[in-house]
């Protein structure tokens, strides 16, 4: 994603200074920089709120540089994904995308173009644990309830392939659940379906679900990660080992959300600038306050951290992959 | 032979007879609506083929004639003479000069050429450079504009596209695969 | 209730700087909505960024006008240029553009801004009426309904066809169709004819599509012809405030056919998932259902502009409703707008409506009110950019064709775009070559996806007996009257006018 005011100063910079090396420490690099922030999705919506937000507050912690965001929807952020890592490893260009494409990566889907293992990595923002979240109107009051149910009840969920179909297909599956899954469910359809009585639950990011259990149109009964205490962690509630893998599994996805990556292969200096920037755009009250206002308060992970979290998760023993590469539609 | 008369009823046949065909290898649900389209869509397709070659004669491309001359022609019709409409014969004032149906449809090519060159332009070197200079060959070459007048507006269009689109939406514009090429 | 709604009218007409910011999105809103394939979304999104210190009411008011300012604007290039803005705008253009080649641009944007407001004020009236019965009619509308409507709504593609069209006119739809298919099935998530290609996996950009369709042909012709878009020369025509007042006076000549629509229009927008162009085709499909003289439609029909634009903003002000009560976006602007709403502190769901009436009734009159000076404002720049019609056509084709292609691109940032806007483009312009009508195209892609998401969804939720749900017996009734009088009135129309007529 080059620009032509990076190519003149590129042009200049060489002419001018091609004696000694430009060992500049990597604050001082981006002084007169435009740094692109991509984000994997069209414009509105929280990936882009927070991106946004991240954006302006690295922006405000890294002197004389410039933060310009820059939409790459579709394809379910695999597009965007993808921009990211075939970038050049210059340090002007980071970006964020769906922590879900793990899954995408694990399964080794067409379309994906990206090791997640390689890239360099900025931080997580937020924690947004998964809830298991039902319908005023059904009697289903806690997990208990669920799994004695006598006919499977409906759940909805995303497009078959997306983050939120694999989970529910995942956790149906290995824990032996009664729910009939309906997909194609985008976007908010699901609390709709909800309210009109055709859905009785679905396993979603909390963020998403928090104002419709505020108005009392839903509860939780379960939860995964996060360090909300009003709702049971399903950890606790399920005994099967392998039932509780595929938690931990889940679980990592929660807490990595809202994610900034850059391309493999960014010079450590200028890595380092970065998380520095990061780190303090993080801390700041003031974006924390935001932060909580737009949808989660702010859990924050740097660097090295956020790339063990994620090899962690990329790393599932063979039979997990089966299950995963079922629930893709894949053999 | 007169079915070569309706082009578009046999490129639309051919298009859907292609997404039919690579729709067929896919599962039931995922074919179930490329079928239940495209299927009815390649039998009418077959119809208007017979419904055109019985037609004989096309039916005129562009009927440019003004409502007074059609009018004249459908009372002539009903009353069974012809009649004589002065109003649809005077000339109405032009102030442009308009080709005919049959260059227009041929210039139609040329213009073709302008946009696909446009197109790969924006492509290869991106919004900035391309932008200015077809405006300025267009005006040059179509409007007959003089070449300064058509740098003018060149100009005048591009500048004001960069200051609506970087200053106003940040948004970034294709820079061209030059731009990757050379840097 | 009347003092809590005229109340909250008070305060904000009476506050400075409401009314200041009030103006502000609304020239922002009309600027960004002029400009083809740039979406309302991207300016919202733009703005949140100043939202996060503003006073709660301000900050919304802000933010809606200009929200539902955002789609008055489209039609000026769609009725001057044939460009329309998007999926909305393009039923705009069938009988917007015909009647600018005839010299009558200024009496066709009269009509349309006009009608836009009006069509936006109801909007605000529907929703204030609906607020007490609005949750068993929006949970009425299940998947099933969805289908039926989607269907109905492609039946009116056969009135759109000319006399002995009809085929062709069907074929152009089901194109429309088969390319709504391009991309990730929700059902399979195979990527249908779209392979490794990645920007297609979503779909084809309507945006582009539309474009390609309408825009790109009208274009190549005007410029291959010479002359100008209007054909009548402009001494022969009035480019004058008479000849727009004259377009003004046709929404009052038509009221019935405005207020028809501009409820149907609200009622639509108010049920979330129907999507957005899906009002502008219904209703302009309405009007030439219910029209005594159906054959004018696609030359010139003045209610051919008057039906598209009143659905479409007031579908803005339904769509309201479902995101402030449930919290639940009627579409997908309003999804960015509920974040931001969000963010200012509105906490939607039913307790808006008990404890925060007042800054409901705000929200309604500053639909109102920001229409008003929306179409105030257009009203008296139109009679100088309705003059640009009647400019050579060669000078402008190539600004026009600039907006075009950046559109195109802008709209998803993918130079893939591009390219497929020349395929379809080739075929917009085979069709309007050949004669072949091209309005079908845009609803059948548009109904066509919606049709067959709630397909798949009725049939998971009750299986193939969903057609005997009430409402959906309805619909099936409407569909068959639908169909029956579009084949009787296209078989007498054959047999009145002579062949080759």
């Amino acid at each position: 994603m080059k620009n032509w005011t990076k190519s003149i100063l590129t042009f200049a910079a060489l002419g001018a200074a091609s004696g000694p090396a430009l060992a500049q420490s990597g604050v001082d690099f981006y002084k007169g920089k435009t740094v692109t922030y991509i984000v994997a999705t069209a414009p509105g919506g929280g990936y882009d709120s927070y991106g946004r937000l991240v954006a302006e507050f690295m922006q405000r912690n890294l002197p004389g540089s410039t933060f310009v965001v820059r939409n790459m929807p579709g394809a379910g952020h695999l597009i965007g994904a993808n921009a990211i890592y075939a970038s050049k490893p210059d340090g002007l260009t980071i970006g964020t995308f769906n922590t879900g494409l793990i899954y995408n990566q694990i399964v080794g889907q067409e379309g994906v173009k990206f090791d997640l293992n390689n890239m360099s990595w900025i931080g997580k923002a937020a924690s947004d644990p998964r809830v298991f979240a039902i319908a005023s109107q059904s009697p289903i009051k806690t997990w208990k309830e669920l799994i004695d149910q006598k006919t499977p009840v409906n759940f909805a969920t995303a497009g078959v392939g997306s983050a939120s179909y694999v989970e529910t297909v995942m956790l149906t599956s290995a824990l032996k659940l009664p729910i009939k899954l309906l997909t194609g469910y985008n976007g908010t359809d699901d609390q709709l379906a909800m309210r009109r009585g055709e859905i009785v639950g679905s396993i979603a990011s909390r963020s998403s679900y928090d104002q419709f259990v505020k108005n009392g149109f839903g509860r939780y009964i379960v939860q995964i990660g996060g360090k909300d205490t009003d709702v049971p962690q399903l950890s606790s509630l399920v005994t099967d080992p392998k039932g509780q893998e595929l938690i931990a599994l889940v679980q990592s996805q929660g807490d990595i959300a809202r994610l900034t990556a850059g391309p493999p292969g960014i010079p450590a200096d200028l890595t380092a600038a970065l998380v520095g920037a990061y780190k303090k755009a993080m801390e700041d009250k003031e974006l924390q306050e935001r932060a909580e206002k737009l949808e989660r308060p702010v859990e924050p992970l740097y660097g090295d951290d956020v790339l063990k979290a994620v090899k962690a998760a990329l790393n599932q023993k063979p039979e997990t992959i089966a299950i995963l590469k079922e629930a893709l539609g894949k053999k | 032979m007169s079915i070569v008369r309706s082009p578009m009823t046999l490129v639309m046949l051919t298009i859907f007879t292609v997404m039919v065909g690579v729709a067929s290898p896919y599962p039931g649900d995922a074919r179930f609506m490329p079928f239940v389209v495209g299927i009815p869509a390649i039998g009418l397709c077959l119809l208007q083929l017979f419904l055109d070659w019985r037609a004989g004669e096309p039916p005129e491309a562009s009927d440019n004639r003004t409502e007074m001359e059609k009018a004249e022609e459908r009372v002539s019709k009903m009353v069974g003479r012809r009649l004589d409409f002065e109003v649809a014969h005077d000339a109405p004032d032009v102030t442009v000069i308009e080709n005919s149906d049959e260059v227009a449809h041929n210039r139609e090519f040329i213009i073709w050429g302008y946009v696909l060159g446009f197109i790969a332009a924006i492509l290869i070197f991106g919004f900035w450079i391309s932008i200015p200079a077809f405006i300025c060959i267009f005006l040059n070459r179509e409007a007959h504009y003089p070449p300064l007048k058509a740098i003018l507006y060149a100009c005048i269009g591009g500048g004001l596209m960069f200051a609506i689109f970087n200053f106003g939406l940040k948004l970034k514009l294709h820079p061209g695969f030059i731009a990757d090429w050379l840097f | 209730m009347i003092d809590v709604m005229f109340g909250a009218l008070g305060a904000m007409l009476s506050n400075p700087k409401t009314m200041g910011l009030m103006f502000i999105a609304v020239l922002i809103g009309l600027v960004v909505g002029a400009t083809p394939g740039i979406g309302g979304r991207l300016s919202i999104a733009l703005a949140i960024p100043f939202v996060f210190g503003m006073d709660m009411t301000q900050g919304a008011v802000f933010l809606l006008t200009m929200h539902a300012v955002n789609g008055t604007s489209g039609q000026i290039s769609s009725i001057m240029f044939g460009v329309p803005g998007d999926g909305d705008d393009a039923a705009t253009t069938i009988d917007g553009h015909p009647m600018a080649k005839k010299g009558e641009a200024g009496r066709a944007l009269g009509a349309s801004i006009t009608a836009s407001g009006v069509g936006g004020i109801i909007g605000a009236i529907v929703f204030a009426v609906m607020i007490p019965v609005l949750e068993p009619v929006v949970l009425a509308f299940s998947p099933a309904e969805f289908f039926l409507l989607a269907i109905l709504g492609i039946t009116f593609i056969a009135f759109l066809a000319g006399k002995g069209q009809i085929f062709k006119g069907i074929i152009v739809g089901l194109f429309g169709m088969i390319l709504a298919t391009i991309g990730m099935d929700p059902t399979t998530g195979i990527a249908r004819f779209s392979g490794n290609y990645l920007f297609l996996w979503d779909g084809l950009s309507v945006v582009t599509a539309v474009l390609a369709i309408f825009a790109v042909p009208e274009m190549i012709a005007l410029a291959a012809k010479g002359g100008s878009i209007s054909a009548v020369s402009i001494e022969n025509s009035s480019i004058s405030y008479r000849q727009l007042l004259g377009g003004v006076m046709e929404v009052p000549r038509h009221w019935f056919l405005a207020l028809r629509t501009s409820i149907i229009g609200a009622l639509i927008g108010m049920v979330p998932g129907l999507g957005g162009s899906a009002a502008a085709w219904l209703c302009y499909g309405h009007a030439v259902q219910t029209s005594k003289t159906p054959e004018r439609f696609g030359h010139g029909a003045v209610e051919g502009v008057i039906a598209p634009e009143t659905a479409s903003n007031a579908k803005e002000g339904g769509s309201l409703l479902p995101t402030l009560f449930f919290g639940i976006p009627g579409s997908s602007g309003m999804a960015v707008l509920m974040g931001a709403f969000l963010i200012l502190g509105i906490q939607p769901g039913p307790a808006m409506f008990t404890t925060h009436l007042d800054l409901v009734w705000t929200l309604i009159w500053a639909l109102v009110v920001g229409n008003l000076i929306a179409v105030t404002i257009l009203l008296f720049i139109t009679r100088w950019v309705a003059v640009l019609t009647f400019i050579n056509g060669a000078v402008l084709v190539p600004f026009i064709l600039v907006l075009v292609t950046v559109g195109a691109y802008a709209n998803e940032g993918q130079w893939e775009n591009l390219l497929i806007l020349v395929a379809i483009s080739f075929i917009g312009w085979g069709l309007m070559r050949w004669n072949w009508p091209r309005a079908p195209f845009v609803i059948g892609l548009v109904l066509g996806k919606i049709a067959e998401e709630s397909l798949h969804k009725a049939l998971g939720l009750w299986g193939i007996g969903f057609f005997t749900r009430p409402l959906s017996l309805v619909l099936i009734g409407l569909i068959c009257a639908t169909i029956g009088l579009a084949v009787y009135t296209n078989m007498r129309g054959k047999s009145i006018m002579p062949a080759g007529v």
